[in-house]
């Protein structure tokens, strides 16, 4: 039996990069193979297409026709990745028509939630949008915060768009409270963030954040000095892999608003309207040793050294 | 369409010849002379360039190079295989369901021409070693010879060439200013591409633009709310939608006072057809004579239709065979 594995080949920004996935693949093929009741008869192997274009970005038209070549050559019986939202998509339509399964720890989108037509037969393993929609609904219903919640996010839509997605999945779910109205704003173009400072003073008080980690971090200071900060606004920064929370060594967190310039002790005092929203690490006792083996394999196998949690982003093993 | 198409097909049995033929292996002498074509176009007769009518413009090209037997090496035939392309991804599922099944690729792809069905074909065609030929992909980003769509060439004139055309006129007048209007409505959205066609010509030269777009299906559609829009902007309005809505901006620019001289208004009437609208002013309804009052001062875009004799006797040919199939005869446009 074939997997087709379409993934970023080099890219390390990305969760999903092949160097971090694949070590995590060669386990579970060799974990498969060597257990006689787990499919029987079969020999479980791979093939691996990078979704990768010329540029080293992960690319929807790179991906559909990598994706054709392998199940030209190999047919395959399902399908690993891809992981970004742009490249899983013309994807997930050619598996479908092919009726092969797709898994995927990424391709986090709302679009991904419609199981009725071209996507039935896409398994998502990892976090979904949808599901920070619900934690959404689950945080206002705690706190009683009926009236009304601002979506701030960073778009400049030349990239897979994670905030935009991310920020979506609150879009989607939230007006499902009854009476919540909701309201999105796009950034861009960094540096003066007065407008966004202006919108959030008019449609705060309970702001979604979406953005880079830097970006946070500079938002922040202007809203310290706006005077957002002192407990009238309530700020959620949704980092979904922990970007923002590199810890020198696992499990402590960095100090998020740390960047070790003169703007630390500001940033730190602003950070105190932060609550940051991240994707739970596994906390089941085969998670460490997996890890361990996971950094050895891709050591040996990859010559790529992983590092501690991964770099903060879950694998779907 | 048949001068361009016989050379077209000339040019790929040349290649082809040149090349040795296909793939070598376990194929008979016979199956090597063989070109493979795969046309791609809507099954469906609502669009202009459905299998139905085309059909028979690619029957009669195969047609007139056996016959003419300059061109054709000896023992070379046409194989042509015809799906569906549904305007959509089924092009694509089609063209690899058809690679998977037959473990070769065709040698040349006709189509699609919809926008959105093209490109992904265009793509994997480049990817492939493909060439294509479409009168379709009129879109600017086609026009990228580069990278993804190095094996496509298209047959119309694209939509960047109307804007050259419409970028020549501007010079005459010496204008610089415009606003675009149109409707962005249909999943093909052909006005949009058309519209970005002059965008892109008109950005080059740093014209000034005000774009508007509005959608002519909706319930919520004010007409005279978006002509009113217009007062506020640039005097020339270049537009583009569907037949009905064109008069009743005009009839609405009218009742306005915009028709006397002070605005140009420009339409971009894609196909001369039946399918695409009626493009005059005439409905038989109580508006006729304001309408042509004020299509008066309107200009219509439009493809020209070519004069050339050849064209005479294909045309013929071709519309005798599309009637036999019950299609209507005004609805045919080659």
């Amino acid at each position: 039996l074939t997997l087709a594995v379409v993934l970023p080949r080099h890219n390390l920004t990305y969760p999903w990069a092949w160097p971090r996935v694949g070590p995590a693949v060669r386990l579970a093929a060799a974990a498969v193979n060597s257990r006689r009741d787990l499919l029987p008869d079969f020999t479980l192997g791979w093939v691996f297409g990078s979704s990768e274009d010329r540029h080293g970005v992960c690319s929807e038209m790179a991906a559909p026709l990598v994706a054709v070549d392998l199940r030209l050559a190999h047919h395959p019986a399902a399908f690993l990745g891809p992981g970004c939202v742009y490249s899983a998509a013309p994807v997930a339509r050619f598996t479908s028509h092919w009726q092969l399964p797709l898994v995927t720890a990424g391709a986090e989108a709302h679009g991904f939630d419609d199981k009725s037509e071209e996507f039935g037969l896409t398994t998502r393993a990892g976090p979904s949008h949808r599901k920070l929609g619900e934690l959404g609904v689950q945080l206002h219903r705690r706190f009683n915060w009926t009236r009304r919640a601002l979506l701030v996010y960073w778009d400049e839509r030349v990239d897979d768009r994670p905030y935009y997605f991310a920020a979506e999945g609150l879009y989607v779910q939230l007006p499902t409270l009854r009476n919540l109205t909701v309201v999105d704003v796009v950034f861009r173009d960094g540096g003066n963030f007065s407008f966004i400072i202006q919108e959030i003073k008019a449609k705060g008080r309970i702001v979604y954040v979406c953005c880079a980690p830097d970006t946070l971090r500079e938002l922040m200071l202007q809203a310290e000095r706006e005077g957002l900060t002192g407990g009238d606004f309530a700020f959620f920064y949704i980092d979904t892999f922990g970007a923002s929370l590199q810890g020198q060594r696992f499990p402590e967190p960095r100090r998020p608003w740390h960047r070790g310039d003169a703007h630390d002790a500001r940033a730190r005092r602003a950070f105190q309207a932060v609550t940051i929203i991240t994707y739970k690490e596994p906390e089941n006792p085969e998670y460490r040793p997996f890890l361990e083996r996971l950094k050895e394999e891709a050591r040996d196998h990859f010559n790529f050294s992983m590092q501690d949690g991964l770099v903060g982003h879950g694998t779907a093993g | 369409m048949p001068p361009w198409l016989l050379g077209s097909l000339c040019c790929v049995l040349a290649a082809r010849a040149a090349l040795g033929g296909g793939p070598a292996g376990a194929e008979e002498e016979e199956e090597e002379k063989l070109i493979r074509v795969l046309v791609l176009l809507p099954q469906d007769d609502a669009y202009l360039f459905s299998l139905g009518r085309v059909r028979p413009a690619i029957e009669y090209a195969v047609r007139s190079l056996r016959e003419s037997g300059a061109g054709l090496p000896p023992g070379y035939a046409f194989q042509l295989t015809y799906e569906d392309s549904a305007c959509g991804n089924r092009a694509l599922f089609s063209l690899v369901d058809m690679v998977a099944l037959q473990r070769r690729r065709p040698d040349l792809l006709l189509g699609p021409v919809c926008e959105y069905a093209a490109a992904p074909v265009a793509r994997l065609a480049a990817h492939w070693d493909v060439p294509m030929l479409s009168a379709g992909a009129l879109a600017a980003g086609f026009g990228a010879k580069g990278g993804e769509y190095s094996h496509l060439t298209r047959v119309a004139p694209a939509y960047a060439k109307m804007g050259e055309m419409l970028l020549a006129l501007f010079r005459h007048h010496q204008w610089n200013r415009a606003t675009l209007l149109y409707s962005d409505s249909n999943p093909e959205r052909s006005c949009y591409f058309a519209m970005e066609g002059v965008h892109v010509v008109f950005q080059e030269e740093a014209f000034h633009m005000a774009v508007h777009s509005f959608d002519e299906t909706s319930r919520h559609l004010d007409i005279d709310d978006v002509v009113r829009a217009l007062q506020t902007g640039e005097r020339v309005v270049i537009m583009c939608a569907s037949g009905d809505t064109i008069r009743n901006i005009m009839l609405a620019a009218h009742r306005q006072g915009m028709t006397n001289g002070d605005y140009a208004f420009f339409n971009i009437e894609l196909f001369n057809s039946s399918s695409y609208g009626n493009g005059s002013w005439r409905r038989g309804d109580k508006h006729d004579l304001e309408a042509k009052k004020a299509y008066s001062y309107l200009q219509t875009v439009t493809l020209l239709r070519t004069v050339k004799p050849e064209f005479e006797k294909f045309s013929l040919e071709v519309k005798s065979s599309v009637q036999k199939q019950g299609l209507h005869e005004d609805d045919y446009v080659s």
